[in-house]
């Protein structure tokens, strides 16, 4: 599903991410890397392939678009290092001709030099064409596209059915990307007069509001 | 004979005289055997059973047959805290008056760190005790030394433990301390339907095998039931409201009893009825209190002791005070709404009238009119015996996989040695040793994950084999989740200058903003701030506020009280109005009769109504919400064989609605047979996975393993990182490992006790001789009415998302 704002077509993939076809750019937020890890060192057996399957769907999409860069809007990593960073260091790795940004996180504590050793360049925000990208909502003369809220909506139907679902949420001056990350938990948003909210299917992305 | 002399001189002093049931308790204890003490609250059965203990000590003693003098000799179980105190103050006084040095201790969640810690120094005689707690003392090291001594185990109250999960903390906790000491152990129970089981469940596989005891009491209590009818039942409400228009008629029941107790089935309602009152007697302020499980310990404390000093008019009270110790000035008992079960209300009757002799006297005030039908049914069932049964939690894997922590976390364990045990229990009696596999490798190796680089770790296997918890924090973190009571986050109430008032759920406050009112411990309170796990108020000068509601109440009404309904509701539809209560419904059954009809025995009820809503199906088997709800979905699921529907189904204890956007065609489904039992436990499999019940399932589930760790006031911040909810542990295990056992369970927890599938098969297999009347009344129905307005609605759709979607978009849009 294409979505034109500010003059720009942006594509909102199924698999809960935006691709800039212009720019070939991939904007990803809050993926949590290493956020089942953490809980299964502590004794929370969250299934592990809850974590690799976030890998994998990110390698999936990179094939499926083949991006120049790829913008993660924080929150990449969910704590201090652990094995799963190791793997996404692997997943760098093999796409060495990818750049790829960090805007910085509330979660995001890992050190410079880890991210360095990545190649990945970590900054507190990136100005792109009409847009300020950032991990949280920022006052801007440009149109602000963050992530941080893992935006859902809950969608009623004739005989009161109701379902809640992770959401692409688009206002006046703001846009909010759903969370990538499996295992991340959600906070249901209320869209007034004028929003735009998508929501990623199975196969597609549909327009609700 | 002159063993029991001692306990029968103590009865003489005391000018009682000792039951032949307490007799033979004191042999059977005498003679160290076990057994089950089927005997109802108030009758003496907690000296039964102590004077029992105590005579088989002295005797050991006299007998020279004690190793050791000092230590632990009996732990009494309940499965409420309220009863302790009056438990240790019986077998204090019988202490005393034996000048037998023996020290009675309390240990429940309420005990305080210092007090727990002097026990471990030096532990009890008796220590009297919840299952939880006795979990917890399990989980310090140490514990077999600490159980080493003990002669005997009691568990107070058993059918009520029986039917949860706290059962089978229980049935573990006993299969351990049977290796370490092997107790005498002993239940105590009062008449429900399945009597033989409870003993089975409580003994595993001794039952059967080991001679156990039975003793009876022959103490019955005459109950009267005195509806309150209304005067004008026309303009009484159809749709359950919370009856307080029948307040006024309760105002004269006050005045001629000393004291009343009014049951409602929930705290809201409870709140309600307290704010009420005192409303439209403002006289009532001091005289009148509350008692629920979210008022604090110390209030609720302060009642009990204001009640048992005759000091209250009336207490407006839940659950909370079903069991427990007796109050003597209690005469009188006003049940509101339905109590849906037979038990449940002779329970309650039970807790007035308590001179031997004395009659229990119990007013039933309905909440709508039809259940004035339901009090009739009552009637009938009580005179008829027909007490519920109470149905057993088998192969709780949470339970498990809690224990075997609980064991790792204290001495650690040895899988060889403790499996024998766990086979023991009636709830693991079947466990596979493939099930036994998955358990160990779910703690040790968080799951089914196979790989090297791999960070998982809880238990550790020691090279002795020894399954052992070695991370402090992570002990630590197991100890304050011990239990298996799960409740939603609970936020502490807490003036602003200090002073607890009791907890929350947490979903209630989110839905309030600082500055609003709501009624909480029957007080107007404003709320000034959340912070943390605490809510902050101060006194509002506003009477007008949310009431809160808080969710239960949601139990669904008995097989036995069904069964009496639909025979109460066969002789209405025969115009047989033989009682008071019947003849006062008749308007409202006129009504039913003229919009729709009124099903008689044989009948199944079907009604089709249009709605600006949609196409309304109303089906009406009076078979109590539970196997409505299986019902409705299995109804749900065959319909969309004609075509894919979306449908939300709503039910109460009487009948359900399926409700959908298109014409529903029920006659089509009636004319192919579509409640038939053919390939029924396929369709509903086949049903649920669409639905949403497992889920709610497994909110406890996910609680009780420790999957979801909700943090503790005062913990809140610390373990923030580790939060997360029973919902995303429900998806990724969907999505990633559909064959985890605690994630299975939650569908065979549906099975059993939600879907109820023994009840759901044989209410098909009545309809299937029942004949099927469809009506299409105009209007909805006094029958309808209550289900409409009923809020819990089940989602079931058998349309892709995408179409769904979709179709909640133009409804978003229009």
């Amino acid at each position: 599903m294409n979505y034109i704002i500010q003059d720009v077509a942006l594509t909102l993939l199924p698999e809960r991410a935006i691709f800039w076809k212009d720019r070939g750019m991939l904007i990803v937020a809050d993926a949590h890397i290493g956020k089942v890890s953490h809980f299964r060192k502590n004794g929370i057996p969250v299934p592990g392939m809850a974590e690799r399957n976030n890998l994998w769907r990110l390698s999936g999409l990179v094939m499926k678009t083949k991006p120049e860069q790829i913008v993660f809007l924080g929150d990449l990593s969910h704590s201090k290092l652990n094995r799963a960073w190791d793997q996404f260091v692997d997943f760098r790795a093999a796409y060495e001709d990818i750049e790829m940004v960090l805007v910085k996180g509330n979660h995001d504590i890992l050190s410079n030099h880890s991210l360095e050793a990545a190649r990945i360049k970590l900054v507190d925000d990136l100005k792109a064409g009409p847009f300020l990208l950032t991990h949280d909502r920022e006052e801007s003369e440009l149109y602000n596209i963050h992530g941080h809220i893992h935006p859902a909506i809950r969608l009623r139907g004739k005989g009161r059915q109701s379902l809640r679902v992770p959401c692409y949420f688009f206002g006046k001056d703001y846009g909010i990307l759903p969370s990538f990350g499996d295992f991340t938990g959600s906070y249901t948003l209320k869209p007034i007069e004028g929003d735009a909210v998508f929501v990623p299917g199975e196969k597609e992305t549909i327009r609700v509001f | 004979m002159s063993e029991l002399k001692v306990a029968e001189d103590w009865f003489k002093s005391k000018g009682w005289k000792s039951f032949e049931f307490q007799k033979d308790a004191w042999r059977a204890c005498l003679k160290r055997e076990s057994g089950l003490l089927n005997a109802p609250t108030g009758s003496g059965k907690t000296y039964a059973l102590f004077a029992g203990v105590v005579l088989e000590y002295l005797k050991a003693e006299k007998e020279g047959k004690l190793k050791k003098k000092k230590g632990l000799k009996l732990i009494w179980v309940t499965p409420i805290r309220a009863l302790t105190k009056d438990i240790k103050n019986a077998c204090q006084n019988f202490c005393d008056d034996l000048d037998l040095p023996w020290k009675i201790a309390i240990r429940t969640g309420d005990t305080s760190t210092s007090d727990r810690a002097k026990q471990k120094r030096t532990p009890p005689d008796v220590l009297i005790t919840t299952p939880e707690s006795m979990h917890l003392l399990m989980a310090s090291k140490g514990y077999a030394d600490y159980f080493g001594t003990l002669r005997f185990v009691v568990a107070d109250e058993w059918h009520e433990l029986m039917g949860s999960k706290r059962a089978v903390l229980l049935e573990l906790a006993l299969s351990r301390l049977k290796a370490i000491a092997d107790p005498c152990i002993w239940g105590i129970s009062a008449t429900i339907g399945n009597m033989e089981q409870a003993m089975e469940v409580l003994f595993g596989t001794d039952f059967g095998t080991k001679n156990l005891r039975f003793i009876k009491s022959e103490i019955k209590k005459k109950i009267e039931i005195l509806p309150i009818i209304p005067e004008e039942i026309e303009k009484y409400p159809w749709a359950g409201h919370l009856g307080v228009k029948l307040a006024e008629s309760v105002l004269p029941i006050l005045e001629k009893s000393r004291t009343t107790l009014i049951f409602t089935n929930t705290r809201s309602q409870a709140e309600l009825w307290y704010q009420h009152l005192l409303n439209i007697k403002p006289e009532l302020a001091g005289l009148i209190a509350m008692h629920h499980g979210s008022i604090s310990r110390e209030l609720r404390d302060w009642v009990e002791d204001a009640l048992h000093e005759g000091k209250l008019k009336c207490v407006v009270c839940t659950s909370s005070l079903d069991l427990g110790v007796d109050f003597r000035p209690v005469e009188t008992i006003i049940q509101i709404g339905s109590p849906k079960g037979v038990a449940r209300f002779v329970q309650r009757a039970g807790r007035s009238g308590h001179s031997p002799g004395e009659r229990s006297v119990i007013y039933f005030l309905p909440t709508n009119a039809l259940q004035l039908i339901e009090c009739e049914a009552l009637k009938a069932a009580i005179i008829k015996d027909d007490l519920e049964d109470r149905m057993p939690y088998i192969r709780s894997f949470d339970v498990l996989v809690q224990y075997l922590i609980t064991l790792a976390v204290s001495d650690g364990f040895k899988p060889k040695e403790i499996l024998p045990e766990i086979k023991s229990t009636f709830s693991f009696e079947s466990i596979s040793s493939d099930e036994w596999a998955w358990a160990l490798n779910f703690i040790t190796k968080g799951g089914s994950s196979l790989e090297a680089y791999d960070e998982f770790s809880k238990v550790e296997v020691m090279e002795d084999g020894l399954h052992k918890v070695n991370n402090r924090r992570m002990a630590m973190r197991h100890r304050l989740s011990i239990g298996a009571i799960v409740s939603d986050a609970m936020l502490m109430v807490k003036f602003q200058s200090g002073g607890y008032l009791g907890s929350i759920e947490e979903w209630f406050i989110s839905r309030l903003t600082p500055g609003d009112t709501f009624w909480f411990a029957g007080r107007p309170l404003e709320l000034i701030r959340v912070k943390e796990m605490t809510v902050h108020v101060k006194i509002s000068k506003s009477k007008k506020g949310a009431v809160p509601s808080w969710q239960g109440g949601r139990m669904p009404l008995s097989s036995m009280l069904s069964e009496n309904l639909r025979i109460q509701i066969g002789k209405i539809a025969n115009d047989q109005f033989d009682s008071a209560e019947l003849r006062a419904v008749r308007p409202i059954v006129d009504a039913q009769k003229s919009l729709s009809m009124v099903p008689g025995t044989n009948e199944l009820l079907i009604e089709k109504l249009n709605s600006r809503e949609g196409c309304h199906i109303f089906v009406y088997p009076f078979e109590g919400r539970f196997v409505h709800e299986g019902l409705a979905s299995l109804l749900a699921y065959r319909l969309s064989h004609f075509r894919p529907f979306s449908f939300s189904i709503a039910l109460n204890d009487y009948g359900f609605e399926l409700l959908s956007d298109q014409d529903i065609p029920i006659e089509d489904g009636v004319d192919s047979n579509i409640l038939s039992l053919d390939h029924l436990s396929e369709d509903i499999a086949a049903s649920l996975n669409q639905s949403e019940m497992a889920r709610r399932r497994f909110r406890d589930i996910s609680g009780i393993s420790g999957l979801v760790f909700k943090g503790f006031p005062g913990h809140y911040q610390k373990e923030k990182h580790l939060q997360s909810s029973s919902q995303l542990f429900f998806d990724v295990f969907r999505d990633y490992e559909p064959t985890n056992l605690l994630f299975k369970q939650a569908f065979s927890e549906v099975m059993e006790f939600q879907i109820e599938e023994v009840r759901l098969r044989s209410a098909l297999k009545r309809i299937a001789s029942q004949e099927i009347r469809i009506t299409y009344p105009e209007k909805p129905t006094p029958f309808c009415f209550p289900i409409l307005v009923d809020r819990l609605r089940e989602r079931m759709s058998s349309e892709k998302l995408e179409d769904r979607i979709k179709k909640m978009t133009l409804q978003l849009e229009s």
